[in-house]
């Protein structure tokens, strides 16, 4: 059996057995969403029936949803690769999985697949479910709040992943897990959030408002100017701003050509450092 | 050879747990790693199953580079080590079909191979019962099936017989013989010396990470122990009276029955038998004294200080 192949089957039987756990979080997810869908139901009726409109994508609405779909991404998909990851290290039943032929990669390369499954799962749950009414009475479309939130999870998971490989990096470069992939992973998804254009602003005004009324003055027209348009400049540095112009692009939102240029190549670099630089970790890292 | 290793040595912080530790283990043998607690045991097993990084000395396992390919060391290898942590909430049967995929076994064949093994640890009847659930021993049978399940060459067991009971002991001392004879190799560790002489071939003693002994059970009692017999003889005073003739050590009454000698020269057993046999003493039995914990307790002595409480600070025990 070819190497790589061996290694995909010993990813797979991780993944398989994470998905395999406990039902309860599942029961929870779906009562939960079962509850705020029945408290939603009349409203979106009551819209719905007496004067039926075609939904219609604009900067403002996009940003609502998508910021929604955006914080249950980073929770579920935190915290499932917390319990998975982190989990198995603090109570040591990592111990028993590398004793087989798995290196530092496998491991994280199945807590991060297994983790992006189960917070597809717990996402699709919590963001529709609620919502179900609004979709069966046609009041919004199924499909572009589909793309709404596999967007943000897709972004939510890069943020994740990069965190988590560059744990890797720091742990070969010290020769010790200075940081665990959950500590950086989970840091990192929080910095993609904060440094959005819109939580980036409201942090920025606080900050101007509370300097301002120290020294006895009111805000200005250029301040708040000057607050936005350092919030845009450093909001190149989150997935989810890349995130938010490619689905703007698709729904037809002029926002011109995604910036790119700093979230890809920063991600592709650590990704692809962190990997060749975990296969030469030693597993004892994993050992507390 | 399996296992080749040659001037290993791990230094952690404060503790040097190997210090030039080499060894050999050939197919075909129990190889049995002794010593007491911080010896360097399970460093020894870490570092020569590719988990923890030495920082000298090479070492190949199963034709494998440790230090160049630490993961891929794992392929040929099925590991036990003391203080397992099962998952608690998987039912024994999903529990050991995981690990099977993990040995690759795939699809029906991982289920096959995990009721395979339920049964050679006589635990079938717990296919369904959650490990948490299960008792001390049936846990430790549940992480020998899943060692033995591995497609390996050399099992690295460290404690593999604690919290089992008897019957089960001599079972599995079966089960690794014959797994022994088809040509792979065990590398043992046990804090209970007596009873690996019933399965060990080969033993080192380990202590403060240095191998300060190697040999067989014979070799090590034969270079560390002094010779001595225990005697099952019809008349007790007239045999202590022959005996007094042959040159001894010691000579002394071992119960009804018995005396027991001990010889200036293992070449001296025949010389014993010998003078009984003329006096017209009848010789029932005769046999070698001396345990493996006589040869540990021997190394005590010999300045290992195994057993030797800790130096008072600024001065000497």
């Amino acid at each position: 059996m070819t190497d790589w192949r061996a290694r995909l089957l010993l990813i797979a039987a991780i993944v398989r057995k994470d998905l395999r756990r406990s039902l309860w979080p599942w029961i929870s997810a779906i009562v939960t969403a079962t509850i705020l869908g029945f408290l939603l139901a009349p409203a979106a009726f009551a819209i719905a029936l007496p004067r039926p409109t075609a939904f219609v994508w604009f900067d403002s609405t996009l940003r609502a949803f998508y910021a929604i779909a955006a914080l249950l991404a980073t929770i579920t998909l935190g915290l499932t690769f917390y319990a998975g990851y982190s989990g198995e290290v603090t109570k040591g039943t990592i111990r028993s999985i590398i004793l087989y032929p798995v290196d530092a990669n496998d491991v994280l390369i199945a807590k991060l697949l297994s983790s992006l499954v189960l917070s597809l799962g717990f996402s699709l749950i919590l963001f529709f479910g609620p919502m179900a009414a609004f979709f069966v009475s046609g009041l919004y479309p199924f499909g572009p709040f589909l793309a709404v939130l596999l967007m943000a999870v897709l972004m939510a998971f890069l943020a994740l992943a990069t965190g988590a490989f560059l744990a890797h990096v720091l742990a070969r470069s010290l020769r010790r897990m200075v940081v665990s992939p959950t500590g950086l992973g989970l840091l990192f998804m929080v910095f993609a959030i904060l440094l959005t254009e819109t939580v980036a602003t409201q942090i920025g005004l606080q900050i101007i408002t509370m300097g301002a009324q120290s020294q006895g003055r009111i805000l200005t027209q250029q301040d708040f100017l000057s607050v936005v348009a350092t919030a845009r400049a450093i909001s190149v540095l989150s997935p989810y701003h890349l995130g938010a112009q490619l689905l703007a692009g698709a729904f037809g939102i002029p926002t011109g050509f995604p910036d790119v240029y700093v979230v890809v190549p920063v991600a592709v670099l650590v990704l692809l450092g962190g990997y060749l630089l975990g296969r030469k970790l030693y597993l004892d890292l994993l050992i507390q | 050879m399996l296992v080749q290793a040659a001037g290993l040595v791990k230094q952690y912080p404060r503790v040097r747990a190997l210090d030039q530790v080499s060894l050999e283990i050939r197919e075909g043998e129990v190889f049995g790693l002794f010593g007491p607690n911080g010896a360097g045991k399970t460093t020894c097993l870490r570092v020569l199953s590719g988990l923890t990084e030495p920082d000298a000395g090479t070492a190949t396992v199963c034709g494998v580079d440790v230090r160049a390919r630490p993961n891929e060391v794992r392929r040929n290898l099925g590991i036990l080590f003391d203080l397992p942590f099962p998952y608690e909430d998987m039912a024994l049967g999903q529990y050991l079909t995981f690990f099977a995929r993990m040995s690759a076994h795939r699809g029906a064949a991982a289920r096959e191979r995990a009721s395979w093994a339920m049964n050679l640890l006589g635990i079938p009847h717990h296919v369904h019962s959650r490990i948490g659930k299960l008792s001390m021993g049936e846990r430790q049978r549940a992480e020998l099936a899943r060692v033995l399940m591995a497609p390996a060459q050399l099992l690295l067991l460290d404690e593999p017989f604690s919290n089992v009971d008897v019957d089960m002991r001599i079972g599995l001392r079966s089960v690794l013989r014959e797994w022994v004879s088809r040509g792979g190799a065990i590398l043992f560790t046990s804090h209970n010396l007596l009873e690996s002489e019933a399965i060990v071939d080969r033993y080192a003693f380990i202590h403060l990470g240095r191998i300060v002994a190697v040999g067989t059970a014979r070799e090590l009692k034969e270079t560390l122990l002094a010779p001595a017999l225990q005697l099952e003889v019809s008349d007790v005073e007239r045999a202590m009276a022959v005996l007094e003739t042959v040159p001894h050590q010691t000579l002394g009454r071992g119960g009804p029955g018995l005396v027991h000698i001990g010889l200036l020269a293992r070449g001296d057993a025949p010389k014993v038998a010998k003078a009984l046999v003329e006096a017209g003493v009848d010789l029932l039995e005769m046999r070698s004294v001396g345990t493996m914990e006589d040869v540990y307790a021997r190394l005590t002595r010999a300045g290992y200080g195994f057993l030797a409480p800790p130096s008072p600070p600024g001065g000497t025990a």
